[in-house]
């Protein structure tokens, strides 16, 4: 048994080296953590309304740029389904994604365009969701890793907090 | 089976791909439907192009549409 000697230490000099420990533990429990990592931007409602209709609003800073632009210029071929749009909405919603892209702060660290221009084959995704046994993503439940909303409850709300997360059976 | 429901059940249908509920086509059943003109022209143009590989004929689009106005609860 190892015996302690007391912090015989000044009060003055003990402080620095507990700050970084003490911010540390202070950013983890800040209440705008998911905002801090700049995933939710001001989610526009047409973009909703449009991109929505059959899979998650992804949040535009997932992507980096390159990405939306090749894929609102790829509509009528969109992952083996027609998603083309009227000239006007596709001008809105590609300026849209064009400002709002590669936010993410790991995007931001890395724009270059996943394959395929799926998120859900970026590298930082893959690194993210390391442990989520392959045989999961195919749960009726589930069906692919481009269901964010099965397991990330609050995706909708463009949080993807590790608190919300409920992995269905 | 997967995505069998019981009959009379209400609950909405699934996208094939995405899982993503579908409400109710038959406006008998979701009043909201074919209520806006362009919103139906978007979703013939892409369903047709999917299915059939090109747009639908006036006729075609009729012959869907009467077919789920006749869906009655």
């Amino acid at each position: 048994m190892t015996t302690r000697t007391a912090n015989t230490a000044p009060y003055g000099t003990r402080l620095p080296a507990l700050l970084p420990a003490l911010l540390l533990a202070a950013a983890s429990l800040a209440p705008f953590a998911a905002q801090a990592d700049r995933v939710a931007v001001p989610m526009r409602k047409v973009y909703q309304q449009e991109c929505a209709a059959c899979h998650l609003a992804y949040p535009p800073g997932l992507l980096p740029a390159a990405s939306w632009q090749r894929l609102t210029g790829n509509l009528p071929k969109h992952f083996g389904t027609d998603a083309s749009l009227d000239a006007a909405t596709l001008q809105t919603l590609s300026a849209y994604l064009a400002s709002n892209a590669g936010s993410f702060k790991k995007v931001a660290r890395d724009p270059t365009p996943p394959p395929d221009d799926r998120i859900s084959r970026a590298p930082w995704f893959v690194r993210e969701h390391r442990e989520v046994e392959p045989a999961a993503w195919k749960r009726p439940s589930i069906g692919s890793a481009a269901n964010c909303a099965a397991c990330h409850t609050r995706a909708a709300q463009g949080s993807f907090s590790e608190y919300d997360i409920q992995i269905p059976r | 089976m997967p995505g069998r429901r019981r009959s009379g059940s209400r609950q909405p249908g699934r996208h094939a791909s995405t899982g993503k509920p579908v409400t109710a086509l038959a406006p008998a059943f979701n009043p909201e439907r074919f209520s806006d003109p362009a919103k139906v022209e978007k979703w013939f143009r892409r369903n047709c192009n999917d299915v059939v590989g090109r747009e639908c004929s006036a006729a075609e689009k009729a012959d869907v549409l009467s077919w789920l106005t006749s869906l009655k609860p």
